[in-house]
């Protein structure tokens, strides 16, 4: 690689050809703050925070779109280059809503933390501000244009990374704001509501439905039995909202915090993962005896099930007619737990910790009409279960490690843990697939073709003859390829796995959120991060495959009878309807 | 008064006799006497062979001989005041040379210091007829182009020309062709941007009005000499008569072979698309137009890329305004030397200028650069009406700036503009007098560009906006020292760190009349005095006590009830609390009793 020599505040520097002058002061531990520049994005040049001073320019420079030229002289902090992005600052805080001490992103907000940065100490509060929007009508997120800075991030990450583009810019000028079209709420749109735009977002224009409250309250209730379950996910990104670093694993430390908080019981989603995979196997082997509605399609992520809803209706009869994990075990516990410790099921109230914002929307899909009460109660994002703990005043860096409860759920296999990354539902379900269908003990468990962050990864099964060719998909935007393929029957694949966001749970709309501009790192290695905490988890644990799970062959023994029958169906599985992409008028 | 409002603009063209001569004075005197010297022109003519003196009044086309004082005041009295012709005095049939000339004259009252070259053809020929620019030499250069000149030749003769683009910047329009030729693409793109969004300019439209077919053969030029075959026209949906004839023309083209598949029998083939813009102003900006071609939001992208490397569909593309691309026929036709023979040596050849505002003669003028900015605005536009006086001249669109009268010698160039702190722009030119308040026509740009401004940048979306706001204060009597200097920082600021061409010009309508009347920005602010009395907040209607004969007209027809007193006895006064500054007292004041300041 040709490499390139120019100066960066008067210090001789060689920089690889083709960098931008952002990359290359990153790449020398320069800080250049940004504000609209997202990794693997177009780039915009938009919020002007990054400007420098480059010599024989008559202007400032937008750093993240120049790039470094042979003996370039780059001042990155100039008193020009400082007043310059002070001023922006202030501009952008002028027509800002400052209401910091309130907003769900205190603290953790990239606006807030350049304001300190550039030391700004006074905004003119008077002037006029563009008028303002806020959408809460959707079940997972809410916008709030009051806070918005119009970086264009989450228009970017819903046209990139889900090829949706729900979100863009209305108006122009000064009255131009990000939203659906028509500034329609979020809830009337092809919004999957997965969260992505969240994660990217800088401040609160974007946030997630928070239901800490009803929580709390629900806790306060001496008649509610309340129950916590936690996804595989969380425990690789809660730590993060204590300052932990990325991909600490939290999975004690998270039990011992939300018995402190005062659950009745802490369970782990992985057991109904694992129920999960059970049914789903059993679904997969039957479409293969019949040779009907394959390839067959993962229901686990909500987004997934929107996007399917609203884009492709005419495929909805391959989607596994499995509820995700989290509502089968909402399921079981207003069913089977509430019969067995006599509890009525209204008087239970189940709480999940997810990674996720769409699960938020996938509670309130159905009333199970079995249990005459919906399967889960509240949906808590790892960013609000990180807020609750903190509400409590837990020291969460300091707790002793403790075990889920072990009464009725307490067993969970590893193949349910590794659920949270793309990928993991796929190699759980094969696990357990191979040995019923071959009737012989799986050598290697770890199925690395369908590992690793590419967004499209397929392998071959050998299945006693019957190859069968599966696949493993993350984002819309990929996802739309091979929904293509079903709806022109041309796809090659027997079973395809499809979570809505990038990397899988791990990297779900309700993780923890990483100030893009500040720790740079790559989505890949954040990815890895996480997955490596989820991955070790497996194989710690003795039990690896879900059917292997003693709790699973109990339950089934003991209330379903077997994986399929009439029970199982009316509580562990559920249907899928044509929704419209836009609707003006709301349900 | 009454009078003068009704009586229509007339020109009176004298021929006289020697021993005549005399009567020119006399006409003047006459007119003056009946108060339309304001509405009339009079020219003198003198030809050699004259046998009789002639009068013709223009635009009516009415002809008188035998002049003498007498009927010089009927003339006046009778045609110019009461619109009734003396028809016993006409000349009803006069000699077809006599006439032509008569028109040629009045004519070139207009023209005589124009050259028309982009104009060359609009109002000669018809536009929906093709064997009229046919027949004016029409696609004889695109013939010439491909039967005699490889396209590394015709580029060649763009650069001697040294043509450069009329759109705004001014940048080589030859280069720009040699960089979008060198690169390597299969797919080419040339882009006619008839976005025309400056206020008051509309030379591209009349040029696609008058002359479309012009525009369709330099595109067609263009295409040959960097290898593409596609071409889009984006105009705004705003001028629907030129998207018409633009329609009939390469309808009418296709029709004659000229566009699509081996034109001419060469191996060159090229087609051309209309793409409408919703008008917005920010779509003339080059990265912007593209998106909005490719169907996407009309916002900037930074450049680099420049569009000649990665344009529409991420082709190399080239975007030339409608009257570079009209300049270009001529060029090939008579050869760069003649081009470069009219204008300057830095800017060769004509520009045309919408001459608009405070100033009699109004409409699109084409001059040869080089002429003086005084000689357009006097010689041309005949100076500002009702005799006040010259302030400034705005130039360039809401992006440039204003010329005082101390710089109306500069012969006109790009580079000569941009030294005074205004630039070409798209060559909108309007004329400001003595009762223009410059903060007034600043807020009004300024307001022009926040509305425009497309939003996706900090400085310019929000930046323009408090700059606006600053204005507002100002005119509105709440401005201080220490807010000129905040806005001082903030223009400049704005400059220095937009994204786009519009944004970085978008403080200019400030920076330019900041500069040049500082000391109107100081009177605004320090004495709260708008002399130009525009600004209404700063005015302050006072009745005088001497001059007041209580009838209370004033009072009468205040719309606030803001004057008090009692008729015939106590003198009558305006409560300034109340008062909303509508003027109504002072036009109803039958005593000039009441006086603004």
């Amino acid at each position: 690689m040709k490499m390139i020599n120019c100066e960066i505040n008067r210090k001789p520097i060689q920089v690889k050809e083709g960098l931008s002058i952002l990359e290359a002061c990153r790449e020398n531990h320069i800080n250049i703050p940004t504000l609209c520049h997202l990794e693997g994005c177009e780039v915009k040049g938009a919020c002007r925070i990054c400007v420098v001073e480059v010599e024989g320019k008559k202007n400032c420079i937008p750093s993240c779109v120049q790039k470094v030229e042979e003996g370039m002289k780059i001042l990155t902090h100039s008193k020009r280059a400082i007043s310059s992005r002070k001023m922006t600052l202030e501009l952008l805080l002028s027509n800002h809503s400052q209401d910091c001490l309130s907003c769900i992103r205190n603290q953790k907000c990239e606006l807030q933390r350049l304001a300190q940065e550039l030391n700004v100490r006074q905004v003119d509060q008077t002037k006029s501000k563009t008028e303002v929007h806020f959408d809460d009508l959707s079940n997972g997120l809410i916008r709030d244009t009051s806070k918005c800075i119009l970086c264009g991030r989450c228009v970017e990450t819903c046209k990139n990374v889900q090829g949706l583009g729900v979100l863009n810019f209305i108006d122009r000028g000064f009255n131009t704001k990000v939203g659906p079209v028509l500034n329609l709420s979020l809830s009337q749109v092809n919004c999957i509501q997965c969260g992505q735009c969240i994660l990217n977002c800088p401040v609160g224009a974007l946030s997630e439905k928070e239901e800490i409250h009803d929580v709390i309250q629900a806790l306060n209730d001496p008649y509610k039995h309340v129950i916590v379950q936690t996804a595989p996910a969380v425990r690789a990104s809660l730590g993060e909202e204590f300052g932990l670093p990325i991909g600490t694993r939290v999975t004690g430390k998270m039990v011992a915090a939300l018995k402190q908080v005062g659950f009745d019981r802490v369970y782990d989603t992985d057991f109904a993962a694992d129920l999960t995979i059970i049914e789903e196997g059993n679904e997969l082997l039957s479409r293969l005896s019949k040779q009907k509605d394959l390839p067959l399609i993962t229901s686990c992520s909500p987004g997934w099930i929107n996007y399917c809803e609203k884009e492709y209706p005419e495929i909805l009869n391959h989607l596994s007619t499995c509820k995700s994990p989290h509502m089968m075990f909402g399921a079981i516990l207003k069913s089977y737990y509430a019969q067995t410790k006599y509890l009525d099921p209204k008087d239970v109230v189940v709480v999940s910790i997810m990674p996720c914002t769409a699960k938020k929307d996938e509670k309130n899909r159905f009333v199970n009409s079995t249990t005459g009460v919906k399967d889960v109660d509240y949906v808590l994002t790892t960013r609000e279960c990180g807020q609750l703990i903190k509400l409590y005043g837990i020291d969460f860096n300091h707790l002793e490690d403790e075990e889920f409860d072990q009464d009725m759920f307490g067993t969970s296999s590893g193949a349910g843990v590794i659920f949270g990354v793309s990928g993991g539902v796929m190699e759980a379900a094969l696990r357990t697939v191979y040995e019923k269908v071959t009737q012989t003990t799986l050598q290697k468990l770890e199925f690395e073709a369908i590992r690793g962050f590419n967004t499209i990864r397929e392998a071959e099964i050998d299945l006693n003859g019957s190859k069968i060719k599966v696949a493993v998909v993350y984002s819309m935007k990929e996802a739309k390829k091979i929904c293509e393929d079903i709806k022109h029957q041309t796809s090659p694949y027997t079973f395809i796995e499809i979570m809505a966001c990038p990397g899988g749970c791990i990297n779900g709309g309700g993780q923890s959120i990483i100030d893009k501009s500040h720790k740079h790192i790559a989505l890949q290695d954040l990815l890895k991060l996480r997955a490596s905490t989820l991955y070790a988890e497996d194989s710690k644990n003795t039990i690896r495959k879900s059917h292997e799970n003693p709790l699973i062959q109990l339950l089934y023994q003991n209330f379903l009878l077997e994986a399929g029958s009439p029970l199982a169906h009316s509580l562990l599985h559920t249907h899928y309807h044509h929704r419209d992409k836009f609707n003006y008028y709301p349900e | 008064m009454e009078l003068k409002k009704r009586m229509k603009a007339r020109r009176i063209h004298l021929l006289l006799k020697e021993e005549d001569q005399s009567l020119v004075n006399q006409l003047k005197n006459v007119l003056k006497r009946n108060h339309c010297d304001q509405n009339v022109e009079v020219y003198c003519h003198s030809l050699k062979e004259c046998d009789k003196s002639i009068c013709a009044i223009y635009p009516d086309q009415i002809f008188y001989e035998n002049i003498n004082e007498n009927l010089i005041r009927l003339l006046v009295e009778i045609q110019l005041l009461k619109d009734n012709k003396l028809e016993q005095f006409e000349l009803k049939k006069i000699k077809s040379e006599l006439k032509d000339k008569f028109d040629q004259w009045d004519n070139d009252r207009f023209y005589y210091k124009q050259t028309r070259i982009v104009l060359r053809n609009s109002g000669r020929i018809n536009p929906e007829s093709i064997e009229e620019y046919i027949a004016y030499d029409g696609y004889q250069a695109i013939a010439k182009v491909l039967s005699t000149k490889t396209p590394q030749e015709v580029i060649d003769d763009i650069v001697a020309s040294g043509l450069r683009g009329r759109g705004g910047g001014g940048f080589s329009t030859g280069l720009k062709w040699q960089l979008a030729k060198t690169s390597e693409s299969k797919e080419k793109y040339v882009i006619c941007n008839a976005d025309e969004g400056d206020p008051g300019a509309f030379m591209d439209r009349s040029v696609l009005e008058g002359d479309p077919h012009s525009i369709i053969e330099a595109m067609m030029i263009a295409a040959y000499a960097i290898g593409a075959h596609h071409g889009y026209i984006y105009i705004r949906a705003e001028y629907p008569v030129a998207v018409e004839r633009l329609e009939i023309a390469i309808k009418q083209a296709k029709e004659y072979g000229l566009l699509g598949k081996n034109i001419l029998e060469h191996n060159f083939n090229f087609d051309i698309e209309i793409r409408l813009g919703a008008g917005a102003f920010v779509c003339g900006e080059e990265t912007a137009l593209i998106a909005s071609i490719e169907g996407k939001r009309g916002t900037p992208k930074p450049r680099p890329p420049y569009p000649s490397i990665s344009g529409v569909w991420g082709k190399p593309t080239i975007i030339n305004n409608v009257e570079t691309l009209a300049n270009i026929v001529p060029i090939i036709l008579k050869g760069h030397k003649w081009f470069r023979s009219i204008g300057t040596e830095t800017s060769p050849g004509t520009k045309v200028f919408a001459l608009g505002g405070k100033i009699k003669q109004t409409g699109l003028v084409e001059v040869g650069m080089g002429i003086t900015l005084k000689e357009v605005v006097y010689d041309i536009g005949k100076g500002c009406p009702n005799n006040k006086n010259f302030k400034a001249m705005q130039t360039g669109g809401p992006s440039g700036g204003c010329i005082t009268s101390a710089n109306l010698e500069t012969p006109i160039g790009f580079d000569e503009l941009v030294k005074l702190g205004s630039m070409m722009g798209s060559g909108g030119m309007i004329i400001l007098d003595e009762d223009n308040c410059m903060v007034d026509v600043a807020r009004f740009y300024m307001d022009f560009i926040v509305d425009e401004s497309c939003g996706k940048c900090t400085p310019c979306r929000i930046g323009t906006k408090r700059l606006l706001e600053m204005l507002n204060q100002i005119t509105e009597g709440h401005g201080t020292l220490e807010l000129l200097d905040e806005m001082e920082e903030l223009a400049n600021y704005i400059k220095e760190n937009s994204l786009c061409g519009l944004g970085q010009t978008a403080a200019n309508p400030f920076l330019s009349t900041y500069h040049n009347f500082k000391d109107e920005y100081i009177r605004h602010v320090v004495d709260k005095k708008c002399d130009s009395k525009v600004c209404k907040a700063l005015l302050d209607y006072t009745i005088k006590v001497d001059l007041c004969k209580k009838c209370g007209i004033c009072a009468r027809g205040c719309p606030t009830y803001a004057i008090t007193g009692t008729v015939g006895k106590d003198p009558f006064v305006i409560d300034p609390e109340l008062c909303i500054r509508c003027g109504a007292c002072v036009l109803n004041c039958k005593f000039d009793a009441i006086v603004r300041a």
